[in-house]
């Protein structure tokens, strides 16, 4: 029996769907189910996040990790930004799609930001990438593998640009949530005027 | 496209408020379903989230202090 004092439930057509296109771009699976106001909210929030980190990060800071899927605690500890990032499914897919691209020994196809760089100095000769970078007293700098160089040439910005772009995934996941199944109202909507603003901790 | 890191190197907690002002909003909104209840929310979470920083900015230079 409904309990009165419970604010009416959102209406949400198809929320499968919905949560599916809210994957693939967020914001969108809200447009679709004519919640227009919040899925503009996600899409600026999150696109913007996530375009801000690729930008700062110098579009080196979005690829999947090439090591070997099993054992899995292995790829986690390497992969992890990336499965983060995979929250957005724009992201994900093209991702995933560069790293099988990597792994089969063929160039990048659709995003060259998402292509994986050379693991290893062999793997680097191989694919013809230069390992090296000049520090600040013009020595030549040799690294051990291509994350190695991004994380040496971009420096902090190399961590920020993962930060936003890892937070702008994750916060997709509770975007897919709200599409399937609606806000989660923790807290009671304010009751007009005679009550007390709502004070409740966050 | 160099503009956004340069002038955060100024001071790198420029980094800071644009991941708040988004998590903030994204986190609201997926609490409520009507616009000033989400703005309520994001300013109150904002606002909380600053004040915890400040917190712990504080504790950690105090602790400084009497190394």
């Amino acid at each position: 029996m409904a309990n009165p004092s419970e604010p009416a439930p959102v209406p949400l057509p198809s929320p499968k769907l919905a949560a599916l296109l809210a994957w693939l771009f967020p914001g969108l699976g809200h447009l679709y189910q004519g919640r227009r106001a919040k899925g503009v909210l996600f899409m600026a929030s999150i696109v913007t996040l996530f375009v801000a980190g690729m930008v700062i990060g110098e579009g080196k800071v979005a690829y999947a990790s090439t090591l070997p899927l099993s054992p899995i605690r292995a790829y986690l500890y390497d992969g992890w930004p990336f499965i983060c990032q995979s929250g957005i499914g724009v992201v994900a897919i093209p991702g995933w799609l560069e790293r099988s691209r990597y792994m089969a020994g063929e160039g990048p196809l659709l995003i060259p930001a998402l292509y994986p760089p050379p693991m290893d100095e062999r793997d680097a000769r191989a694919r013809r990438m230069d390992l090296t970078s000049i520090d600040e007293s013009g020595e030549r700098v040799q690294h051990p593998n291509g994350p190695a160089k991004r994380r040496y040439d971009l420096g902090f910005r190399f961590e920020v640009g993962m930060v936003y772009t890892v937070i702008a995934g994750l916060l997709n996941l509770l975007v897919i949530y709200d599409a399937h199944s609606g806000p989660m109202l923790a807290e009671e909507e304010p009751v007009e005027k005679d009550s007390p603003p709502d004070s409740a901790a966050d | 496209m160099e503009m956004l890191p340069l002038i955060a190197e100024v001071n790198r907690l420029l980094y800071a408020p644009p991941l708040l002002l988004a998590v903030s909003l994204v986190y609201a909104a997926t609490r409520h379903e009507d616009m000033p209840s989400i703005l309520r929310h994001a300013v109150r979470f904002g606002v909380g989230t600053v004040g915890f920083m400040v917190v712990v900015a504080a504790a950690i230079e105090t602790m400084a202090f009497f190394q």
